[in-house]
């Protein structure tokens, strides 16, 4: 394990939706500057894990630490305003009708001011500084992701959670979508991410986790992960 | 038949709407939904910003709450 500063850590985890158990006893941490994944199947509890950890659901049982706060009952806006930022899969940060600038404006407003010029060497890095004043229901998917993205960067995040960023968008925009997140990560962000794009998930990536039957096993680093012989038959399939 | 020998109105089906009431129903429950949408899409928006579910109730809440009280001290005084 490295030294770096232990910034989110999700124990014991536990969750039922209805008869059906999702998460038995989840693990997950994520250390400043580094980028944890969490991989597994279809269904595994990645997504639950992470709404979990941004205390967008309630578990069952388990606790989030947050920058050495105990949550037993994480709330969402408690954790955000702590330094948290979640980009959910299913649910966009971006309201249609506001442009990119009213919610840059909007989170600088909050949490504080950076230099303009840096704003738009970020909007430029991420290919969207043309779009800054349309509204973001005009932007197509590849675009909000990015446009999502600009929000996490212009916050500057203690911690970053971000469901399938690589989801639905093409190789060029997979591309930025990578820089920016190491980006983050190299400004001392602690980034969990979940996908199935394993080429960029093991560019991005250093430390990965495999989500499987409602628990977590470690992997280790890039090559420990692809290593593991039952996670590349059960996984990877190869 | 007894009701046209007591001169009684003819009777409606328990769930009929004149057209008037049927026109306010539907656009109650369209404006709610409008809102309800419109405030879905801000909601995560909101807690990205740190603005509890609670709070985001209390902007719905407050200010009828408020105008009631001013009022209520309005007709008193």
């Amino acid at each position: 394990m490295s030294g770096a500063e232990v910034v989110l850590r999700a124990d014991s985890i536990g969750k039922s939706y209805a008869s059906r158990t999702v998460l038995r006893s989840a693990y997950c941490q994520a250390s400043a500057g580094e980028v944890t994944v969490l991989l597994g199947r279809n269904g595994a509890g990645k997504s639950t894990l992470l709404k979990i950890a941004a205390g967008w659901v309630s578990a069952d049982h388990g606790f989030v630490e947050f920058r050495g706060r105990r949550h037993p009952r994480p709330r969402a806006a408690l954790l955000a305003r702590e330094g948290l930022f979640f980009l959910p899969v299913d649910r966009s940060p971006l309201v249609p009708r506001f442009t990119l600038a009213q919610h840059l404006d909007a989170l600088e407003a909050r949490f504080g001011r950076g230099e303009s010029a840096a704003r738009q060497g970020m909007l430029e890095l991420l290919g969207i500084a043309p779009l800054e004043h349309t509204p973001t229901a005009a932007l197509s998917g590849g675009e909000r992701r990015r446009a999502e993205l600009a929000l996490a960067l212009v916050h500057r995040p203690r911690c970053l959670l971000a469901d399938e960023p690589f989801r639905g968008i093409d190789p060029q925009e997979a591309e930025v979508v990578r820089d920016a997140l190491v980006e983050l990560a190299r400004s001392g962000c602690a980034v969990v991410l979940t996908g199935h794009e394993m080429t960029w998930m093991l560019e991005v990536g250093d430390r990965f986790v495999w989500v499987r039957k409602g628990s977590t096993e470690p992997l280790g680093g890039r090559a420990e992960a692809l290593s593991h012989w039952r996670f590349r038959r059960e996984y990877l399939g190869g | 038949m007894l009701a046209g020998a007591l001169q009684l109105p003819a009777p409606r089906h328990p769930l009929f709407l004149s057209p008037t009431a049927a026109i306010l129903l539907v656009s109650v429950v369209a404006g709610g939904c409008w809102v309800f949408a419109r405030r879905n899409h801000e909601d995560v928006f909101l807690l990205a910003l740190g603005y509890a579910r609670v709070r985001l109730l209390a902007t719905f809440l407050l200010p009828p709450l408020l105008l009631e009280l001013a009022l209520g001290v309005l007709v008193r005084a």
